[in-house]
């Protein structure tokens, strides 16, 4: 099979070690990245896989034997056997920052640079061979800006939010990917989810079903704007039909044996308080897109693309907002910027928004399609038939859990994650109580990564703290006491 | 067949699981006319056909319930030949190994096939897994599993030495993962099976000089991003501990009134049952108590086993590029 060659439009991840970021590639696009503007041009027709360096803005194809070498230029003078005359001076480095910010000015290469620090620097012969490697290993990666063009997977788009796991409610690759295999979703599965994890959960078990299969994803209102961005990352195309959305403050009447009536009325009634907060309001119209589009014959690549970006304003102000209460210190982090595309202004996108709202049948049909779909949804939790219920969410659980455990078929999984540990005791218990579930377990995960180098084996020196916590179950058939859930 | 696709009935030929108690899980072949034991006595295999999966049973001396498989809770009932993996290196594993349907992967070996299901849910319908056994006994006992289950049409299973004779396979499968004792001595057999795209590879030993060794190869081979971990499920007991209040003013008859409640309700395991009553009994005794209970500090907990499996295997993943 020929390689595959990155195309227009792709959405692409760029990857170093421990550490990726998503673009689209599209012409005359320029991407921030490490503050450094960069043109994207030139990956269009590069197979996926291939590595480059960044050299004053632009991207230079690295072979593969010479990014080996880079790892390897050691140097050749007799190295130090320990450190008990190094002293820890300043003056040790010849060289100030503003002797490398003149050197990369000029052009001089990255290899360049390090050579000359090397050359600079009155310890580094004195150190010894494993210390030597460090502090390369070190200064390569600061001053040779190397990364690998990849296609975006799960595991590389949660490399994404390792700078700020609250957005993603701190899933870990391993919690994430048991909350997977215990959720049993699998080609052709019906799952129940709720989620706020910016869509990577929902991605995720959109990927394991395939192309058949069932999502409804239960959000907490039509009013609210849910967030699914990692959709976007990976392209599902038509498989996004499989993936509904419907509100639990609507579940209620579901029960009702006149169900699809009310469901009409509410429907309709959410259209009449639109008007007035027209913002929330326009949100979950975007959101839907992104789960219709793929049936709209006029669309084009170009269109598609603007949902996401009218709606990302709004929900990144949402998400800071949100991070600012959880914790101080992420809303200092730079969140998106460095990614955010050049041509996209933010006045642009409002300008985009004034146009759309100014469409006023696209958005009529837009919603008579949502209201279509909402009751397709709703048609599918009546059925009482979910083989898989996911709770990955910043909600309290316990109520959603008991809520949707009336629509789950007897034998069906259920994994609830939370970040905090309490709130899985509560649904625990209740679970217990009720006889609502068997193999019930409530874990968290250890998880700590290794160095491996000759001789300097060891755990790495920082390791996450924590990956939230996981409840599952299997659940059992509903006794008549049950009902009391 | 029920590990394949998802049924709401029990038929004849399927492999349905008997959840006698949280530590107690049989596998069952539904069989025409076949009866089976279990500790609340006898089951009459034709007693469950047509019964919905999740469904509880009476048998003459106890409840069971009869579960719709799933890859972790067969890797909890399934009859061990070797040493498994369970479901939270599992879970890493198939996540690592960008596994999705249509994926095509290689494993060696199969050992209890407990990795394989999982990775078959993952890939199916339209994946494969070339999977490789040493032993030919466990090569055959795995193909009649994998048969039983549904399985067939997307799995091959190999009697071979892959350490050696090579995977044999020509730039063919995305994923590799190696459990062997030498899993260096597989690298290049490995690469030459995976696309020319590029892929994913995996490797778990137990062993730390085992990994020092694979990594080494791994990097002469060209595979990049490198990595080694190494992960453990901590599970947790619930239970309502108490602890005493004490007291800063001299009371005679409280001392003896504490000493009754003063004892955590401790409950060893099996974890979820000792949780249950755990519950029941202390609700029973708040109600008796009528709540005027301020000598003690009562509270529900998680508490995490007291012995936990320390070390099953390090994991190490690497990414093969384009070749």
């Amino acid at each position: 099979m020929e390689p595959q060659l990155i195309n227009e439009g792709d959405q692409v991840v760029f990857h170093r070690e421990g550490w990726s970021r998503v673009f689209q590639i599209r012409k005359k696009r320029q991407v921030y990245l490490d503050k450094t503007k960069l043109d994207v041009d030139s990956l269009i027709g590069q197979p996926y896989g291939s590595t480059f360096e960044v050299d004053r803005g632009k991207l230079v194809k690295i072979e593969k034997d010479a990014s080996q070498a880079l790892s390897i230029c050691e140097s050749s003078s007799s190295p130090g056997t320990d450190n008990r005359n190094l002293l820890d001076l300043d003056s040790n480095q010849r060289m100030s920052k503003e002797d490398i910010m003149k050197m990369k000015d000029e052009g001089i290469t990255g290899q360049k640079i390090i050579e000359e620090l090397i050359e600079n620097s009155e310890t580094f012969k004195k150190k010894t061979e494993f210390s030597q490697a460090k502090y390369l290993k070190k200064k390569t990666k600061k001053h040779i800006p190397v990364f690998t063009v990849m296609r975006p997977t799960p595991r590389l788009i949660l490399e994404i939010f390792s700078k700020d796991p609250s957005k993603i409610c701190y899933l870990r690759a391993d919690s994430l990917s048991q909350l997977l295999s215990y959720s049993n979703v699998m080609h052709g599965s019906k799952v129940a989810l709720v989620e706020t994890c910016q869509g990577l959960v929902l991605s995720c078990l959109l990927q394991r079903c395939g192309d058949a299969g069932k999502i409804v994803q239960l959000i907490p209102n039509s009013t609210n704007a849910i967030c699914r961005q990692v959709m976007d990352y990976l392209g599902f195309g038509k498989f996004k039909e499989n993936v509904y959305t419907f509100p639990l403050d609507e579940l209620s009447s579901l029960n009702d044996a006149s169900c699809s009536s009310n469901a009409r009325t509410e429907v309709s009634q959410t259209k009449a308080t639109e008007p007035c907060n027209v913002r929330p309001a326009a949100a979950p119209v975007e959101g839907e897109q992104n789960v219709t589009e793929g049936s709209e014959p006029d669309a084009q690549t170009e269109e598609t693309a603007d949902p996401d970006s009218n709606s990302s304003p709004y929900v990144e102000e949402q998400d800071r907002n949100e991070a600012a209460e959880d914790d101080n210190i992420k809303a200092e982090e730079p969140r998106g910027e460095e990614d955010v595309v050049m041509d996209d202004t933010k006045a642009e996108r409002d300008a985009k928004t004034g146009d759309k709202r100014s469409l006023g049948p696209n958005r009529e049909a837009q919603r008579q399609r949502r209201e279509a779909r909402q009751q397709e949804a709703g048609v599918i939790i009546k059925e009482k038939q979910f083989d898989s219920l996911v709770i990955a969410c910043k909600y309290n659980p316990m109520p959603i859990l008991l809520k949707m455990l009336e629509f789950m078929r007897p034998s069906s999984s259920v994994v609830v994650y939370c970040q905090y540990l309490e709130p899985l005791v509560e649904c625990y218990t209740s679970v217990k109580e009720n006889h609502a579930g068997l193999q019930l377990k409530l874990s968290e995960t250890w998880f700590r990564e290794y160095q491996i180098l000759p001789q300097r084996t060891h755990p790495k020196i920082n390791m996450s703290g924590t990956g939230g916590f996981l409840l599952t179950f299997i659940t059992s058939q509903r006794s008549t006491d049950s009902k009391k859930l | 067949m029920s590990f394949s696709s998802i049924k709401q009935t029990v038929g004849y030929g399927d492999t349905v699981l008997l959840h006698v108690g949280y530590d107690n899980m049989l596998p069952m072949i539904v069989t025409k006319g076949m009866t089976h034991q279990t500790k609340f006595g006898a089951l009459r295999h034709d007693s469950v056909v047509g019964k919905k999966f999740g469904t509880r049973i009476q048998c003459p001396k106890g409840w069971i319930y009869i579960l719709h498989p799933t890859p972790e809770l067969w890797t909890l009932s399934l009859p061990h030949r070797t040493q498994i993996l369970y479901t939270t290196d599992i879970s890493m594993v198939v996540f690592q190994l960008d596994l999705q349907p249509g994926s095509v992967v290689a494993e060696a070996g199969t050992g209890s096939g407990s990795l394989s299901h999982a990775i078959l849910r993952t890939i199916l319908p339209t994946g494969h897994l070339h999977t490789y056994e040493f032993h030919k006994e466990r090569a055959e006992k795995a193909k009649e599993e994998f048969h039983q289950h549904g399985h067939s049409g997307c799995v091959t299973v190999t009697h071979r030495d892959v350490c050696g004779e090579g995977f044999q396979l020509d730039h063919i499968v995305d994923a590799v993962f190696l459990d062997l004792p030498k899993p260096w001595e597989c690298v290049t057999s490995a690469k030459k099976a995976m696309k020319k795209q590029g892929g994913r590879l995996c490797s778990f030993s137990p062993c730390i000089e085992q990994v020092q060794r694979t990594c080494e190869e791994l990097s002469a081979q060209n595979f990049s991003d490198i990595v080694t971990m190494e992960c453990l499920a901590r599970h947790f007991n619930i239970q309502y501990a108490k602890l005493q209040n004490l007291s800063f003013e001299s009371s005679a008859s409280e001392s003896t009134a504490d000493k009754e409640t003063s004892n955590r309700e401790s409950y060893s395991e099996p974890p979820v049952k000792s949780a249950s009553a755990t519950l029941s009994s202390s609700r029973h005794k708040e109600v008796k108590r009528g709540g005027s209970d301020s000598g003690s500090h009562n509270f529900p907990s998680a508490v995490p086993a007291l012995n936990m499996p320390g070390h099953t295997g390090f994991l190490t993943f690497a990414t093969l590029t384009c070749h």
